[in-house]
């Protein structure tokens, strides 16, 4: 049924082929100089599309891990939110004894004197009165040697 | 695999509960052993040996302290090859008589056992407010004696101090003070203790002929001599006792340094010819130290203390010479 239309068409479509004007366009684009694409900008288009492509394959890589990892990102990010609300802020501790003037002796002589005397029998004042006076005859220390002599 | 997770998480909130529950039992419990500890150092008798480390000046100060204690009086010697060798202090019916060789002199000054069962209990009683918190652990052998260590920390879980007590006396055999940085600035460790000695009453009297008796003011007069200045002071009716005075000398310059104790604790009046920097030392207090300046006349005051500034300020308003 179809076979006798296609060979209709296909003489119909010969006969447009040869036709004068065909002819003449074929003539025309058949004098065209042969234009061959450049090495170069092949070379860069290569390239760009290589790039492209990493970089949209970068791209859905940190989606993944955004959206993969979303649950285990939240529940850290929530932990340590936990932590740092739970904590108050440390301030670093300034070691004033490194610190020079007057101001920084008088904390630490302060902070000295209020752990000295808790643990020790003596007081602050005592090496000034004993580095005071060394020149005065000290009084007798008896030892065990001096009750075995006689 | 939800009856595992259900498991685990009923396990998880037992615990936590469990921990929750062992806690306060661990903390009322260690404090109960630090009020007992300071009650055994008041009333125990026993002798013994104690290596003292504490720091003067930056330095680290090192003495052996022989001590005989009976019924809340007190003899303490300081051995030979010590820092202090040859003091001795005797602390009796709310008098602290220290004996300096070298001076020949008596300093008579306020007990120190009063107010270190003062300061202590403050920071037991003040504990909930201040966030200090008190673990309990078996501490070893201390002077041939089976210890538990008691832990203070700070809010933040930083070790304030740490204490070894006698299992069986609860005497205090060990005590360590940790300074903001971490390290120890203060400690003393028993190295032998007897709970049976043989004492003599005359041990707890002075008797020397020629000596110099000194009172805490005389002390005072005196450091205002070596520093140059006519020194202020506390008036005798406030709650501050004067139990130390000293001389510091910092680039050329002269401070006397008084160290009063109270029931806030203890509070150091400074006072300087010429210029405190109000702010470098505000900044450089911190760590529960407060500092307040003031000046009169040519000369800078500062007092400096674990209290309150309005509590320093009103003190700062007693303060004459």
């Amino acid at each position: 049924m179809s076979q006798p239309t296609d060979s209709t068409n296909m003489k119909q479509l010969d006969e447009a082929l040869n036709s004068p004007g065909q002819l003449g366009v074929r003539q025309l684009v058949g004098q065209l100089p042969e234009d061959v694409p450049n090495l170069v900008w092949r070379s860069r288009l290569n390239e760009r599309l290589a790039q492209s492509q990493q970089q949209s394959r970068r791209r859905r890589l940190v989606l993944r891990v955004k959206w993969g990892g979303f649950a285990a990102t939240a529940g850290l990010a929530a932990t340590m939110g936990l932590i740092l609300l739970s904590r108050p802020a440390i301030t670093p501790a300034l070691d004033v004894s490194q610190e020079p003037g007057i101001e920084a002796a008088m904390i630490t002589a302060h902070r000295e004197a209020d752990s000295a005397m808790d643990v020790s029998s003596a007081t602050v004042s005592e090496s000034f009165v004993a580095h005071r006076s060394k020149a005065e005859t000290p009084p007798f220390q008896w030892s065990e040697a001096d009750l075995e002599a006689l | 695999m939800m009856t595992k997770f259900g498991t685990g998480l009923v396990l998880a909130f037992l615990a936590t509960a469990v921990m929750a529950q062992v806690a306060p039992s661990n903390q009322s419990a260690g404090k109960r052993r630090l009020q007992a500890s300071l009650v055994a150092s008041e009333t125990l008798t026993y002798a013994g040996t104690r290596t003292v480390e504490i720091r003067h000046d930056g330095e680290l100060r090192k003495n052996v302290e022989v001590i005989t204690a009976a019924g809340g009086r007190t003899r303490t010697e300081f051995a030979p090859g010590s820092d202090w060798a040859g003091q001795i202090i005797i602390e009796r019916g709310g008098k602290r008589y220290h004996y300096f060789p070298e001076s020949n002199e008596i300093h008579a000054l306020p007990p120190r056992r009063d107010e270190a069962r003062t300061r202590l209990m403050r920071n037991l009683n003040d504990g909930q407010k201040v966030g200090l918190r008190l673990e309990m652990a078996p501490g070893g052998r201390v002077a041939d004696r089976d210890t538990t260590l008691i832990t203070l920390r700070d809010r933040r879980g930083n070790v304030v101090q740490r204490v070894w007590t006698d299992r069986e006396t609860n005497l205090p055999l060990k005590r360590e003070l940790v300074g903001p940085l971490g390290s120890v600035v203060g400690r003393f460790e028993f190295t032998r203790v007897n709970y049976h000695p043989r004492i003599d009453p005359a041990d707890f009297e002075w008797n020397r002929k020629g000596v110099t008796l000194l009172t805490p003011r005389d002390l005072l007069m005196r450091a205002g001599k070596q520093a140059g200045m006519r020194p202020f002071r506390l008036p005798a009716d406030t709650p501050f006792r004067l139990e130390a005075v000293r001389v510091l000398r910092v680039a050329g310059s002269s401070a006397i340094a008084q160290i009063y104790f109270g029931p806030g604790g203890r509070v150091t009046l400074f006072q300087v010819r010429g210029q405190i920097n109000s702010a470098r030392l505000r900044r450089l207090a911190g760590n529960g130290i407060t500092a307040y300046t003031w000046v009169v006349d040519d000369t800078s005051l500062a007092l400096i203390g674990d209290a309150e500034e309005p509590v320093l300020r009103q003190l700062a308003q007693r303060v004459f010479r």
